[in-house]
């Protein structure tokens, strides 16, 4: 869209190395300027003990012990030097780290943030692009009543597709910004997780997905909050598991404490991905996978908010098993 | 019968593809799908395409690469990148890497069939723009009579031709000093849009060697290119 795009790019690419040498200009120069003043003090110092030490007159009788006192007194000076530069050194030194390291994270924030963009763009745009072709589609063709159907029931599923999106960014936001307030309410898990299935078997009738609930088991929560946590679930195991594969949701009791299992058959997470998939914007097996890589991250953030945990093992068989656990 | 157009649509989406298929054929195309890159590699070795509609964010091997891989050895099908991606770096590289157009998502569906069709004509005029072979056309001592389906030897013997060779005669005449790809004879003589392994286009070439080589062995017009196809050469 933007004319300007490519030269930005080329802009974005050169900004780290100007930033990078400025940094290291900066560092070198003031570690040299402490260097430079560090020899010329001590040049000084001797100097000055040196005129001392002529102007003693050598009749004096006290003039050993004024000899003796005049080079200690430079001595100690020295070690004055020595001991300040030496601190300066290590504060410059422990400054410099935590400036590299800042500007190192912020570089890497704004590529994460830039995949992010891209990522979002892709996610917003294909759901807005087959809601328009099917709508276009409807309006010029004349079709039959089934083709008419699935049209319409594709285009729903995109604007639930879009929906999820939006309340993702929304939520990510505001939880990053602490003005998320928590509505509490005690409601009932089960009867919710099987209306949260449905809705999803009515959105993909082809797929096979369901539910072992126990019944009548409740949480105190944020039901809209808890709603998004399990929907993020459900989206990823239909999203990265083959259209045949069994999507399996399970709420469960043990002792104190309370279930939900999402399990699903798909090519499961790399060992390397493992302890990655809940970071914000992180996509297991890098652009090649589509979403905004806020789905995971947000589901952990909510469960948290619950006080509760949320593990990833791998199924048995094959796929993996995303598992919230609350305490009663 | 005149040939249905067929169309490669290379999509992951299912809802994008499934949509897009049912215009195509409603417009009268003959759709086949692939959900990667490497589904759309294969499919394009194995059959001739009017046209391939890429998306470029694919699983596994993305469309600019698939771009790229498919114009190392096929330069003429048309190639319609379809992307989310609308900065213009994204445009440049798409049509740098021989995309010959680039349509950005959400797109409008009459735009895009308008620009599917032009593609397609344009292409079909470029190949029938290369000069006519003439009714009859000699070489060394042989003569080919395209309009009686016959032609004079080597030995000054008049041999009928079938029409099947005279439009492979024709063919790798018109593409004269250039190898025509083995698919392109299949697809052009045989109509084969599914390519087959056979013999066929080796005998008929063997054949056209016994009428006009001197020394079939050491062919001086009609030559093999290993692995890729056939080229006729007349200096």
């Amino acid at each position: 869209m933007n004319p300007n795009d490519v030269l930005n790019r080329k802009f974005r690419m050169k900004r780290p190395q100007n930033v990078y040498f400025l940094y290291w200009f900066l560092l070198s120069y003031i570690l040299g300027a402490l260097l430079f003043w560090f020899i010329l003090l001590n040049k000084q110092n001797t100097q000055l003990s040196r005129y001392r030490l002529d102007m003693i007159d050598v009749n004096d009788v006290s003039h050993q012990e004024k000899e003796n006192k005049i080079i200690r007194e430079k001595n100690s000076n020295a070690a004055e030097y020595i001991g300040e530069a030496i601190t300066f050194i290590l504060l410059i030194g422990a400054g410099g780290v935590l400036v590299f390291q800042a500007i190192n994270r912020q570089f890497q924030q704004a590529h994460q943030q830039g995949n992010f963009m891209m990522a979002i763009t892709h996610e917003l745009k294909t759901p807005i692009a087959i809601t328009k072709l099917n709508l276009e589609t409807l309006e010029k063709r004349s079709l039959n009543p089934e083709q008419q159907e699935k049209l319409i029931r594709t285009t729903i599923q995109e604007a639930n597709r879009l929906n999820l999106l939006c309340n993702n960014m929304l939520f990510a936001n505001q939880i990053e910004a602490g003005v998320y307030s928590v509505e509490e309410e005690t409601f009932n898990l089960s009867e919710f997780t099987e209306l949260w299935a449905n809705d999803f078997r009515s959105r993909f009738p082809s797929r096979n997905i369901q539910t072992e609930v126990q019944p009548d088991i409740f949480i105190h929560g944020d039901l809209l909050m808890f709603q998004l946590a399990v929907n993020n679930l459900l989206d990823n195991a239909i999203k990265y598991s083959g259209k045949e594969d069994l999507v399996l949701v399970k709420v469960f009791e043990t002792g104190k404490e309370i279930h939900l299992q999402v399990i699903d058959e798909g090519p499961g997470v790399a060992p390397k991905d493992r302890e990655r998939v809940f970071d914000k914007y992180y996509r297991g097996g890098s652009d090649k996978i589509k979403g905004t890589g806020l789905g995971l991250y947000l589901t952990r953030k909510i469960v948290q908010a619950h006080h509760g945990v949320i593990k990833m093992k791998n199924n048995s068989s094959r796929g993996s098993i995303f598992e919230i656990i609350l305490k009663k | 019968m005149v040939r249905k157009l067929s169309i490669l649509l290379v999509e992951d989406e299912e809802n994008l593809r499934d949509t897009l298929k049912l215009n195509f054929e409603m417009e009268g195309y003959n759709v086949v799908t692939a959900v990667d890159g490497a589904q759309a590699l294969n499919a394009v070795r194995r059959e001739f395409f009017d046209l391939i509609v890429l998306d470029v964010m694919l699983p596994e091997i993305d469309g600019i690469s698939v771009c790229e891989n498919i114009r190392l050895f096929n330069s003429e099908i048309p190639i319609l990148i379809l992307s989310a991606k609308n900065n213009s770096s994204d445009r440049v590289i798409g049509l740098q890497k021989g995309a010959d157009d680039y349509v950005t998502k959400p797109f409008d569906l009459t735009e895009l069939m308008l620009r599917v069709k032009k593609l397609i004509n344009k292409s079909k005029l470029i190949a029938s723009n290369k000069e006519p072979v003439k009714e009859v056309f000699s070489f060394g001592k042989n003569n080919i009579n395209f309009k009686s389906l016959e032609c004079t030897t080597k030995q000054g013997e008049t041999v009928a031709l079938t029409k099947k060779e005279a439009m492979l005669l024709k063919l790798l005449i018109e593409n004269k000093n250039e190898v025509v790809p083995r698919e392109k004879i299949l697809q052009a003589v045989w109509g084969y849009n599914v390519y087959p392994t056979t013999r066929t286009v080796d005998n008929f070439i063997l054949n056209f060697r016994k009428y006009f080589e001197d020394n079939s062995r050491k062919p001086k017009y009609f030559h093999s290119i290993r692995g890729i196809g056939y080229k006729f050469t007349d200096n």
